[in-house]
């Protein structure tokens, strides 16, 4: 309430100037403007949560964040999966401390309750009677994502039962999210457990830089293209300048650079024997693009990026073409 | 390991802690060209993400996502990237880094190869920022005799956090 009332549409207006291509540097900041975001943006948007492929096998769980709320991902069977808030309707208490494992279901540390993997109430502690008939445990069943879904094995949630589909949300970035995940019949799977740090700047920096700033990368990522690829700053340059910076719609961004046409090798970097799998699964287009692909970096609004690119450290041998993703968890308005 | 195991001798003992406390001083000093000498041609370098699992109950999946798994020539870009001015801004100033290297312990095993255990403490202070950031782990090494002296040949880091604190890792353990 105070939040809203500190902050009026026009002030929040005031804060970027589209025209101008200026933006208040408050935005990244203010303590008061982060609260606002946790609230509006963290508390509506569909948010990252995982890969299916960290979660294979039934009871299998991974704890991750949802703004600044412990969430659980676990598999409750086959085909469903749960998004349980990580805190005990009880009294509050951490339920899972780990960063991964797999379980029939949740007992809490403090005093025992116990919750299945679909995150019912299935038992309090050995005290019963304590509450007497005041209280109706019909309604301390774990808490949970509004809605989860799931695009190309991506799994995502949102705290807001009035949210459109995940498919209308991603809207026009599902022909990107394709390109990179969704190239083979199977899919892709992860490599193996995030890497996880913190970092001393706004949440937002992540994302704006994985959106559209095509110019630092030939400052700040020249030297790598430099020494394992041998190409030179004012070549990079000419390189980002024509690839396409792309608004793809509700707040999604990136830039896809691809080689110019007839030049260089068809596939660049890409494993031959995922061609003909990929003229299966993708349309004529998304293989026009992969045909001649040299990076793609996207963010999924808020804050889910990717970025995809050959990669190559030893001179003579075949670059590899590889896919990081990254979550920008906010902590504080300089802290992430 | 399989074949023989042999407790080190005092000269080895000595031997083998002096070559990690001069390592020590050059990583401290990131003089890592100099760095690189001290390592094998079949150098395998990895650092596997340290995670939380409750008691007994590790659930792995995958290959696995290790921060680093290098070998010469992905050490080698590396270090050309880390040691010239032209070539880093994340090292640019230099951090201050104060390596220090503790509870050395090791067997030899085969003719010219030793197993070595350390364990590190890491300070590393960064310009514009005050703050130190603070990293304790152990390693895993194979230390191997050539005919230019002892030479890594495998280092394997295990780091305390499963949250890295510090904005990057660019600088070798």
């Amino acid at each position: 309430m105070y939040i809203n009332e500190q902050f009026g549409p026009a002030e929040i207006a005031s804060w970027v100037n589209v025209d101008a291509a200026t933006a208040s540097r408050r935005i990244f900041s203010d303590e008061a403007i982060f609260q606002l975001e946790i609230e509006r943006i963290f508390g509506n948007a569909w948010l990252y949560i995982g890969h299916e492929s960290e979660i294979p096998a039934v009871g299998d769980f991974v704890t991750r964040l949802m703004g600044k709320d412990p969430v659980i991902l676990v598999r409750v069977t086959e085909n469903e999966i749960a998004v349980l808030l990580n805190s005990c309707p009880h009294r509050g208490a951490m339920l899972c401390q780990a960063d991964a494992g797999n379980g029939k279901g949740l007992i809490c540390p403090y005093h025992g309750w116990a919750f299945s993997n679909a995150g019912r109430l299935v038992a309090t502690s050995t005290d019963d009677g304590l509450y007497a008939d005041r209280v109706d445990f019909r309604t301390l069943d774990l808490r949970s994502a509004a809605k989860v879904s799931s695009y190309a094995g991506l799994i995502y949630a949102t705290w807001n039962a009035d949210a459109p589909s995940l498919d209308d949300y991603l809207g026009d970035i599902r022909w990107a999210i394709d390109l990179c995940f969704n190239r083979t019949p199977g899919g892709v799977e992860v490599l193996g457990a995030p890497h996880r740090w913190e970092m001393g700047s706004n949440w937002k920096i992540g994302p704006i830089n994985f959106s559209g700033d095509g110019p630092h990368f030939t400052q700040l990522h020249g030297p790598i293209a430099k020494v394992t690829q041998g190409i030179e700053k004012p070549d990079l340059r000419a390189a980002l300048q024509a690839s396409n910076s792309i608004s793809w719609g509700n707040g999604h961004n990136g830039v896809i650079q691809m080689t110019p046409e007839d030049s260089g090798i068809a596939f660049f970097g890409q494993d031959p024997d995922l061609i003909p799998l990929m003229e299966q699964t993708l349309q004529p287009d998304q293989l026009a693009v992969r045909k001649r692909i040299l990076q793609a970096v996207n963010n999924v609004f808020p804050n889910h990026s990717w970025t995809h690119n050959p990669v190559s450290y030893t001179p003579g041998k075949p670059p590899v073409h590889f896919l990081a993703m990254r979550v920008w968890q906010p902590v504080a308005a300089n802290r992430t | 390991m399989n074949g023989s195991s042999t407790p080190l001798s005092e000269p080895e003992y000595r031997q083998i802690s002096d070559f990690l406390f001069d390592e020590a001083d050059l990583l401290s000093a990131m003089d890592y060209p100099a760095w690189q000498q001290l390592l094998t041609d079949d150098i395998r370098y990895l650092m596997p993400v340290t995670q939380f699992f409750e008691v007994g109950k590790a659930r792995h999946i995958g290959v696995g996502t290790p921060y680093f798994d290098e070998d010469a020539d992905s050490l080698a870009v590396r270090i050309k990237l880390l040691s010239e001015a032209h070539l880093t801004s994340a090292e640019n100033p230099r951090s201050s880094i104060s390596l220090m290297i503790s509870n050395v312990r090791g067997n030899k095993i085969g003719i010219r190869e030793y197993e070595v255990k350390s364990r590190f403490l890491l300070t590393r202070v960064r310009p514009a920022i005050p703050e130190p950031y603070n990293l304790a782990g152990r390693r895993e090494d194979i230390l191997r005799t050539t005919d230019s002296g002892l030479k890594l040949a495998r280092r394997t880091v295990f780091l305390t956090q499963s949250i890295i604190k510090s904005p990057n890792l660019s600088f070798f353990l």
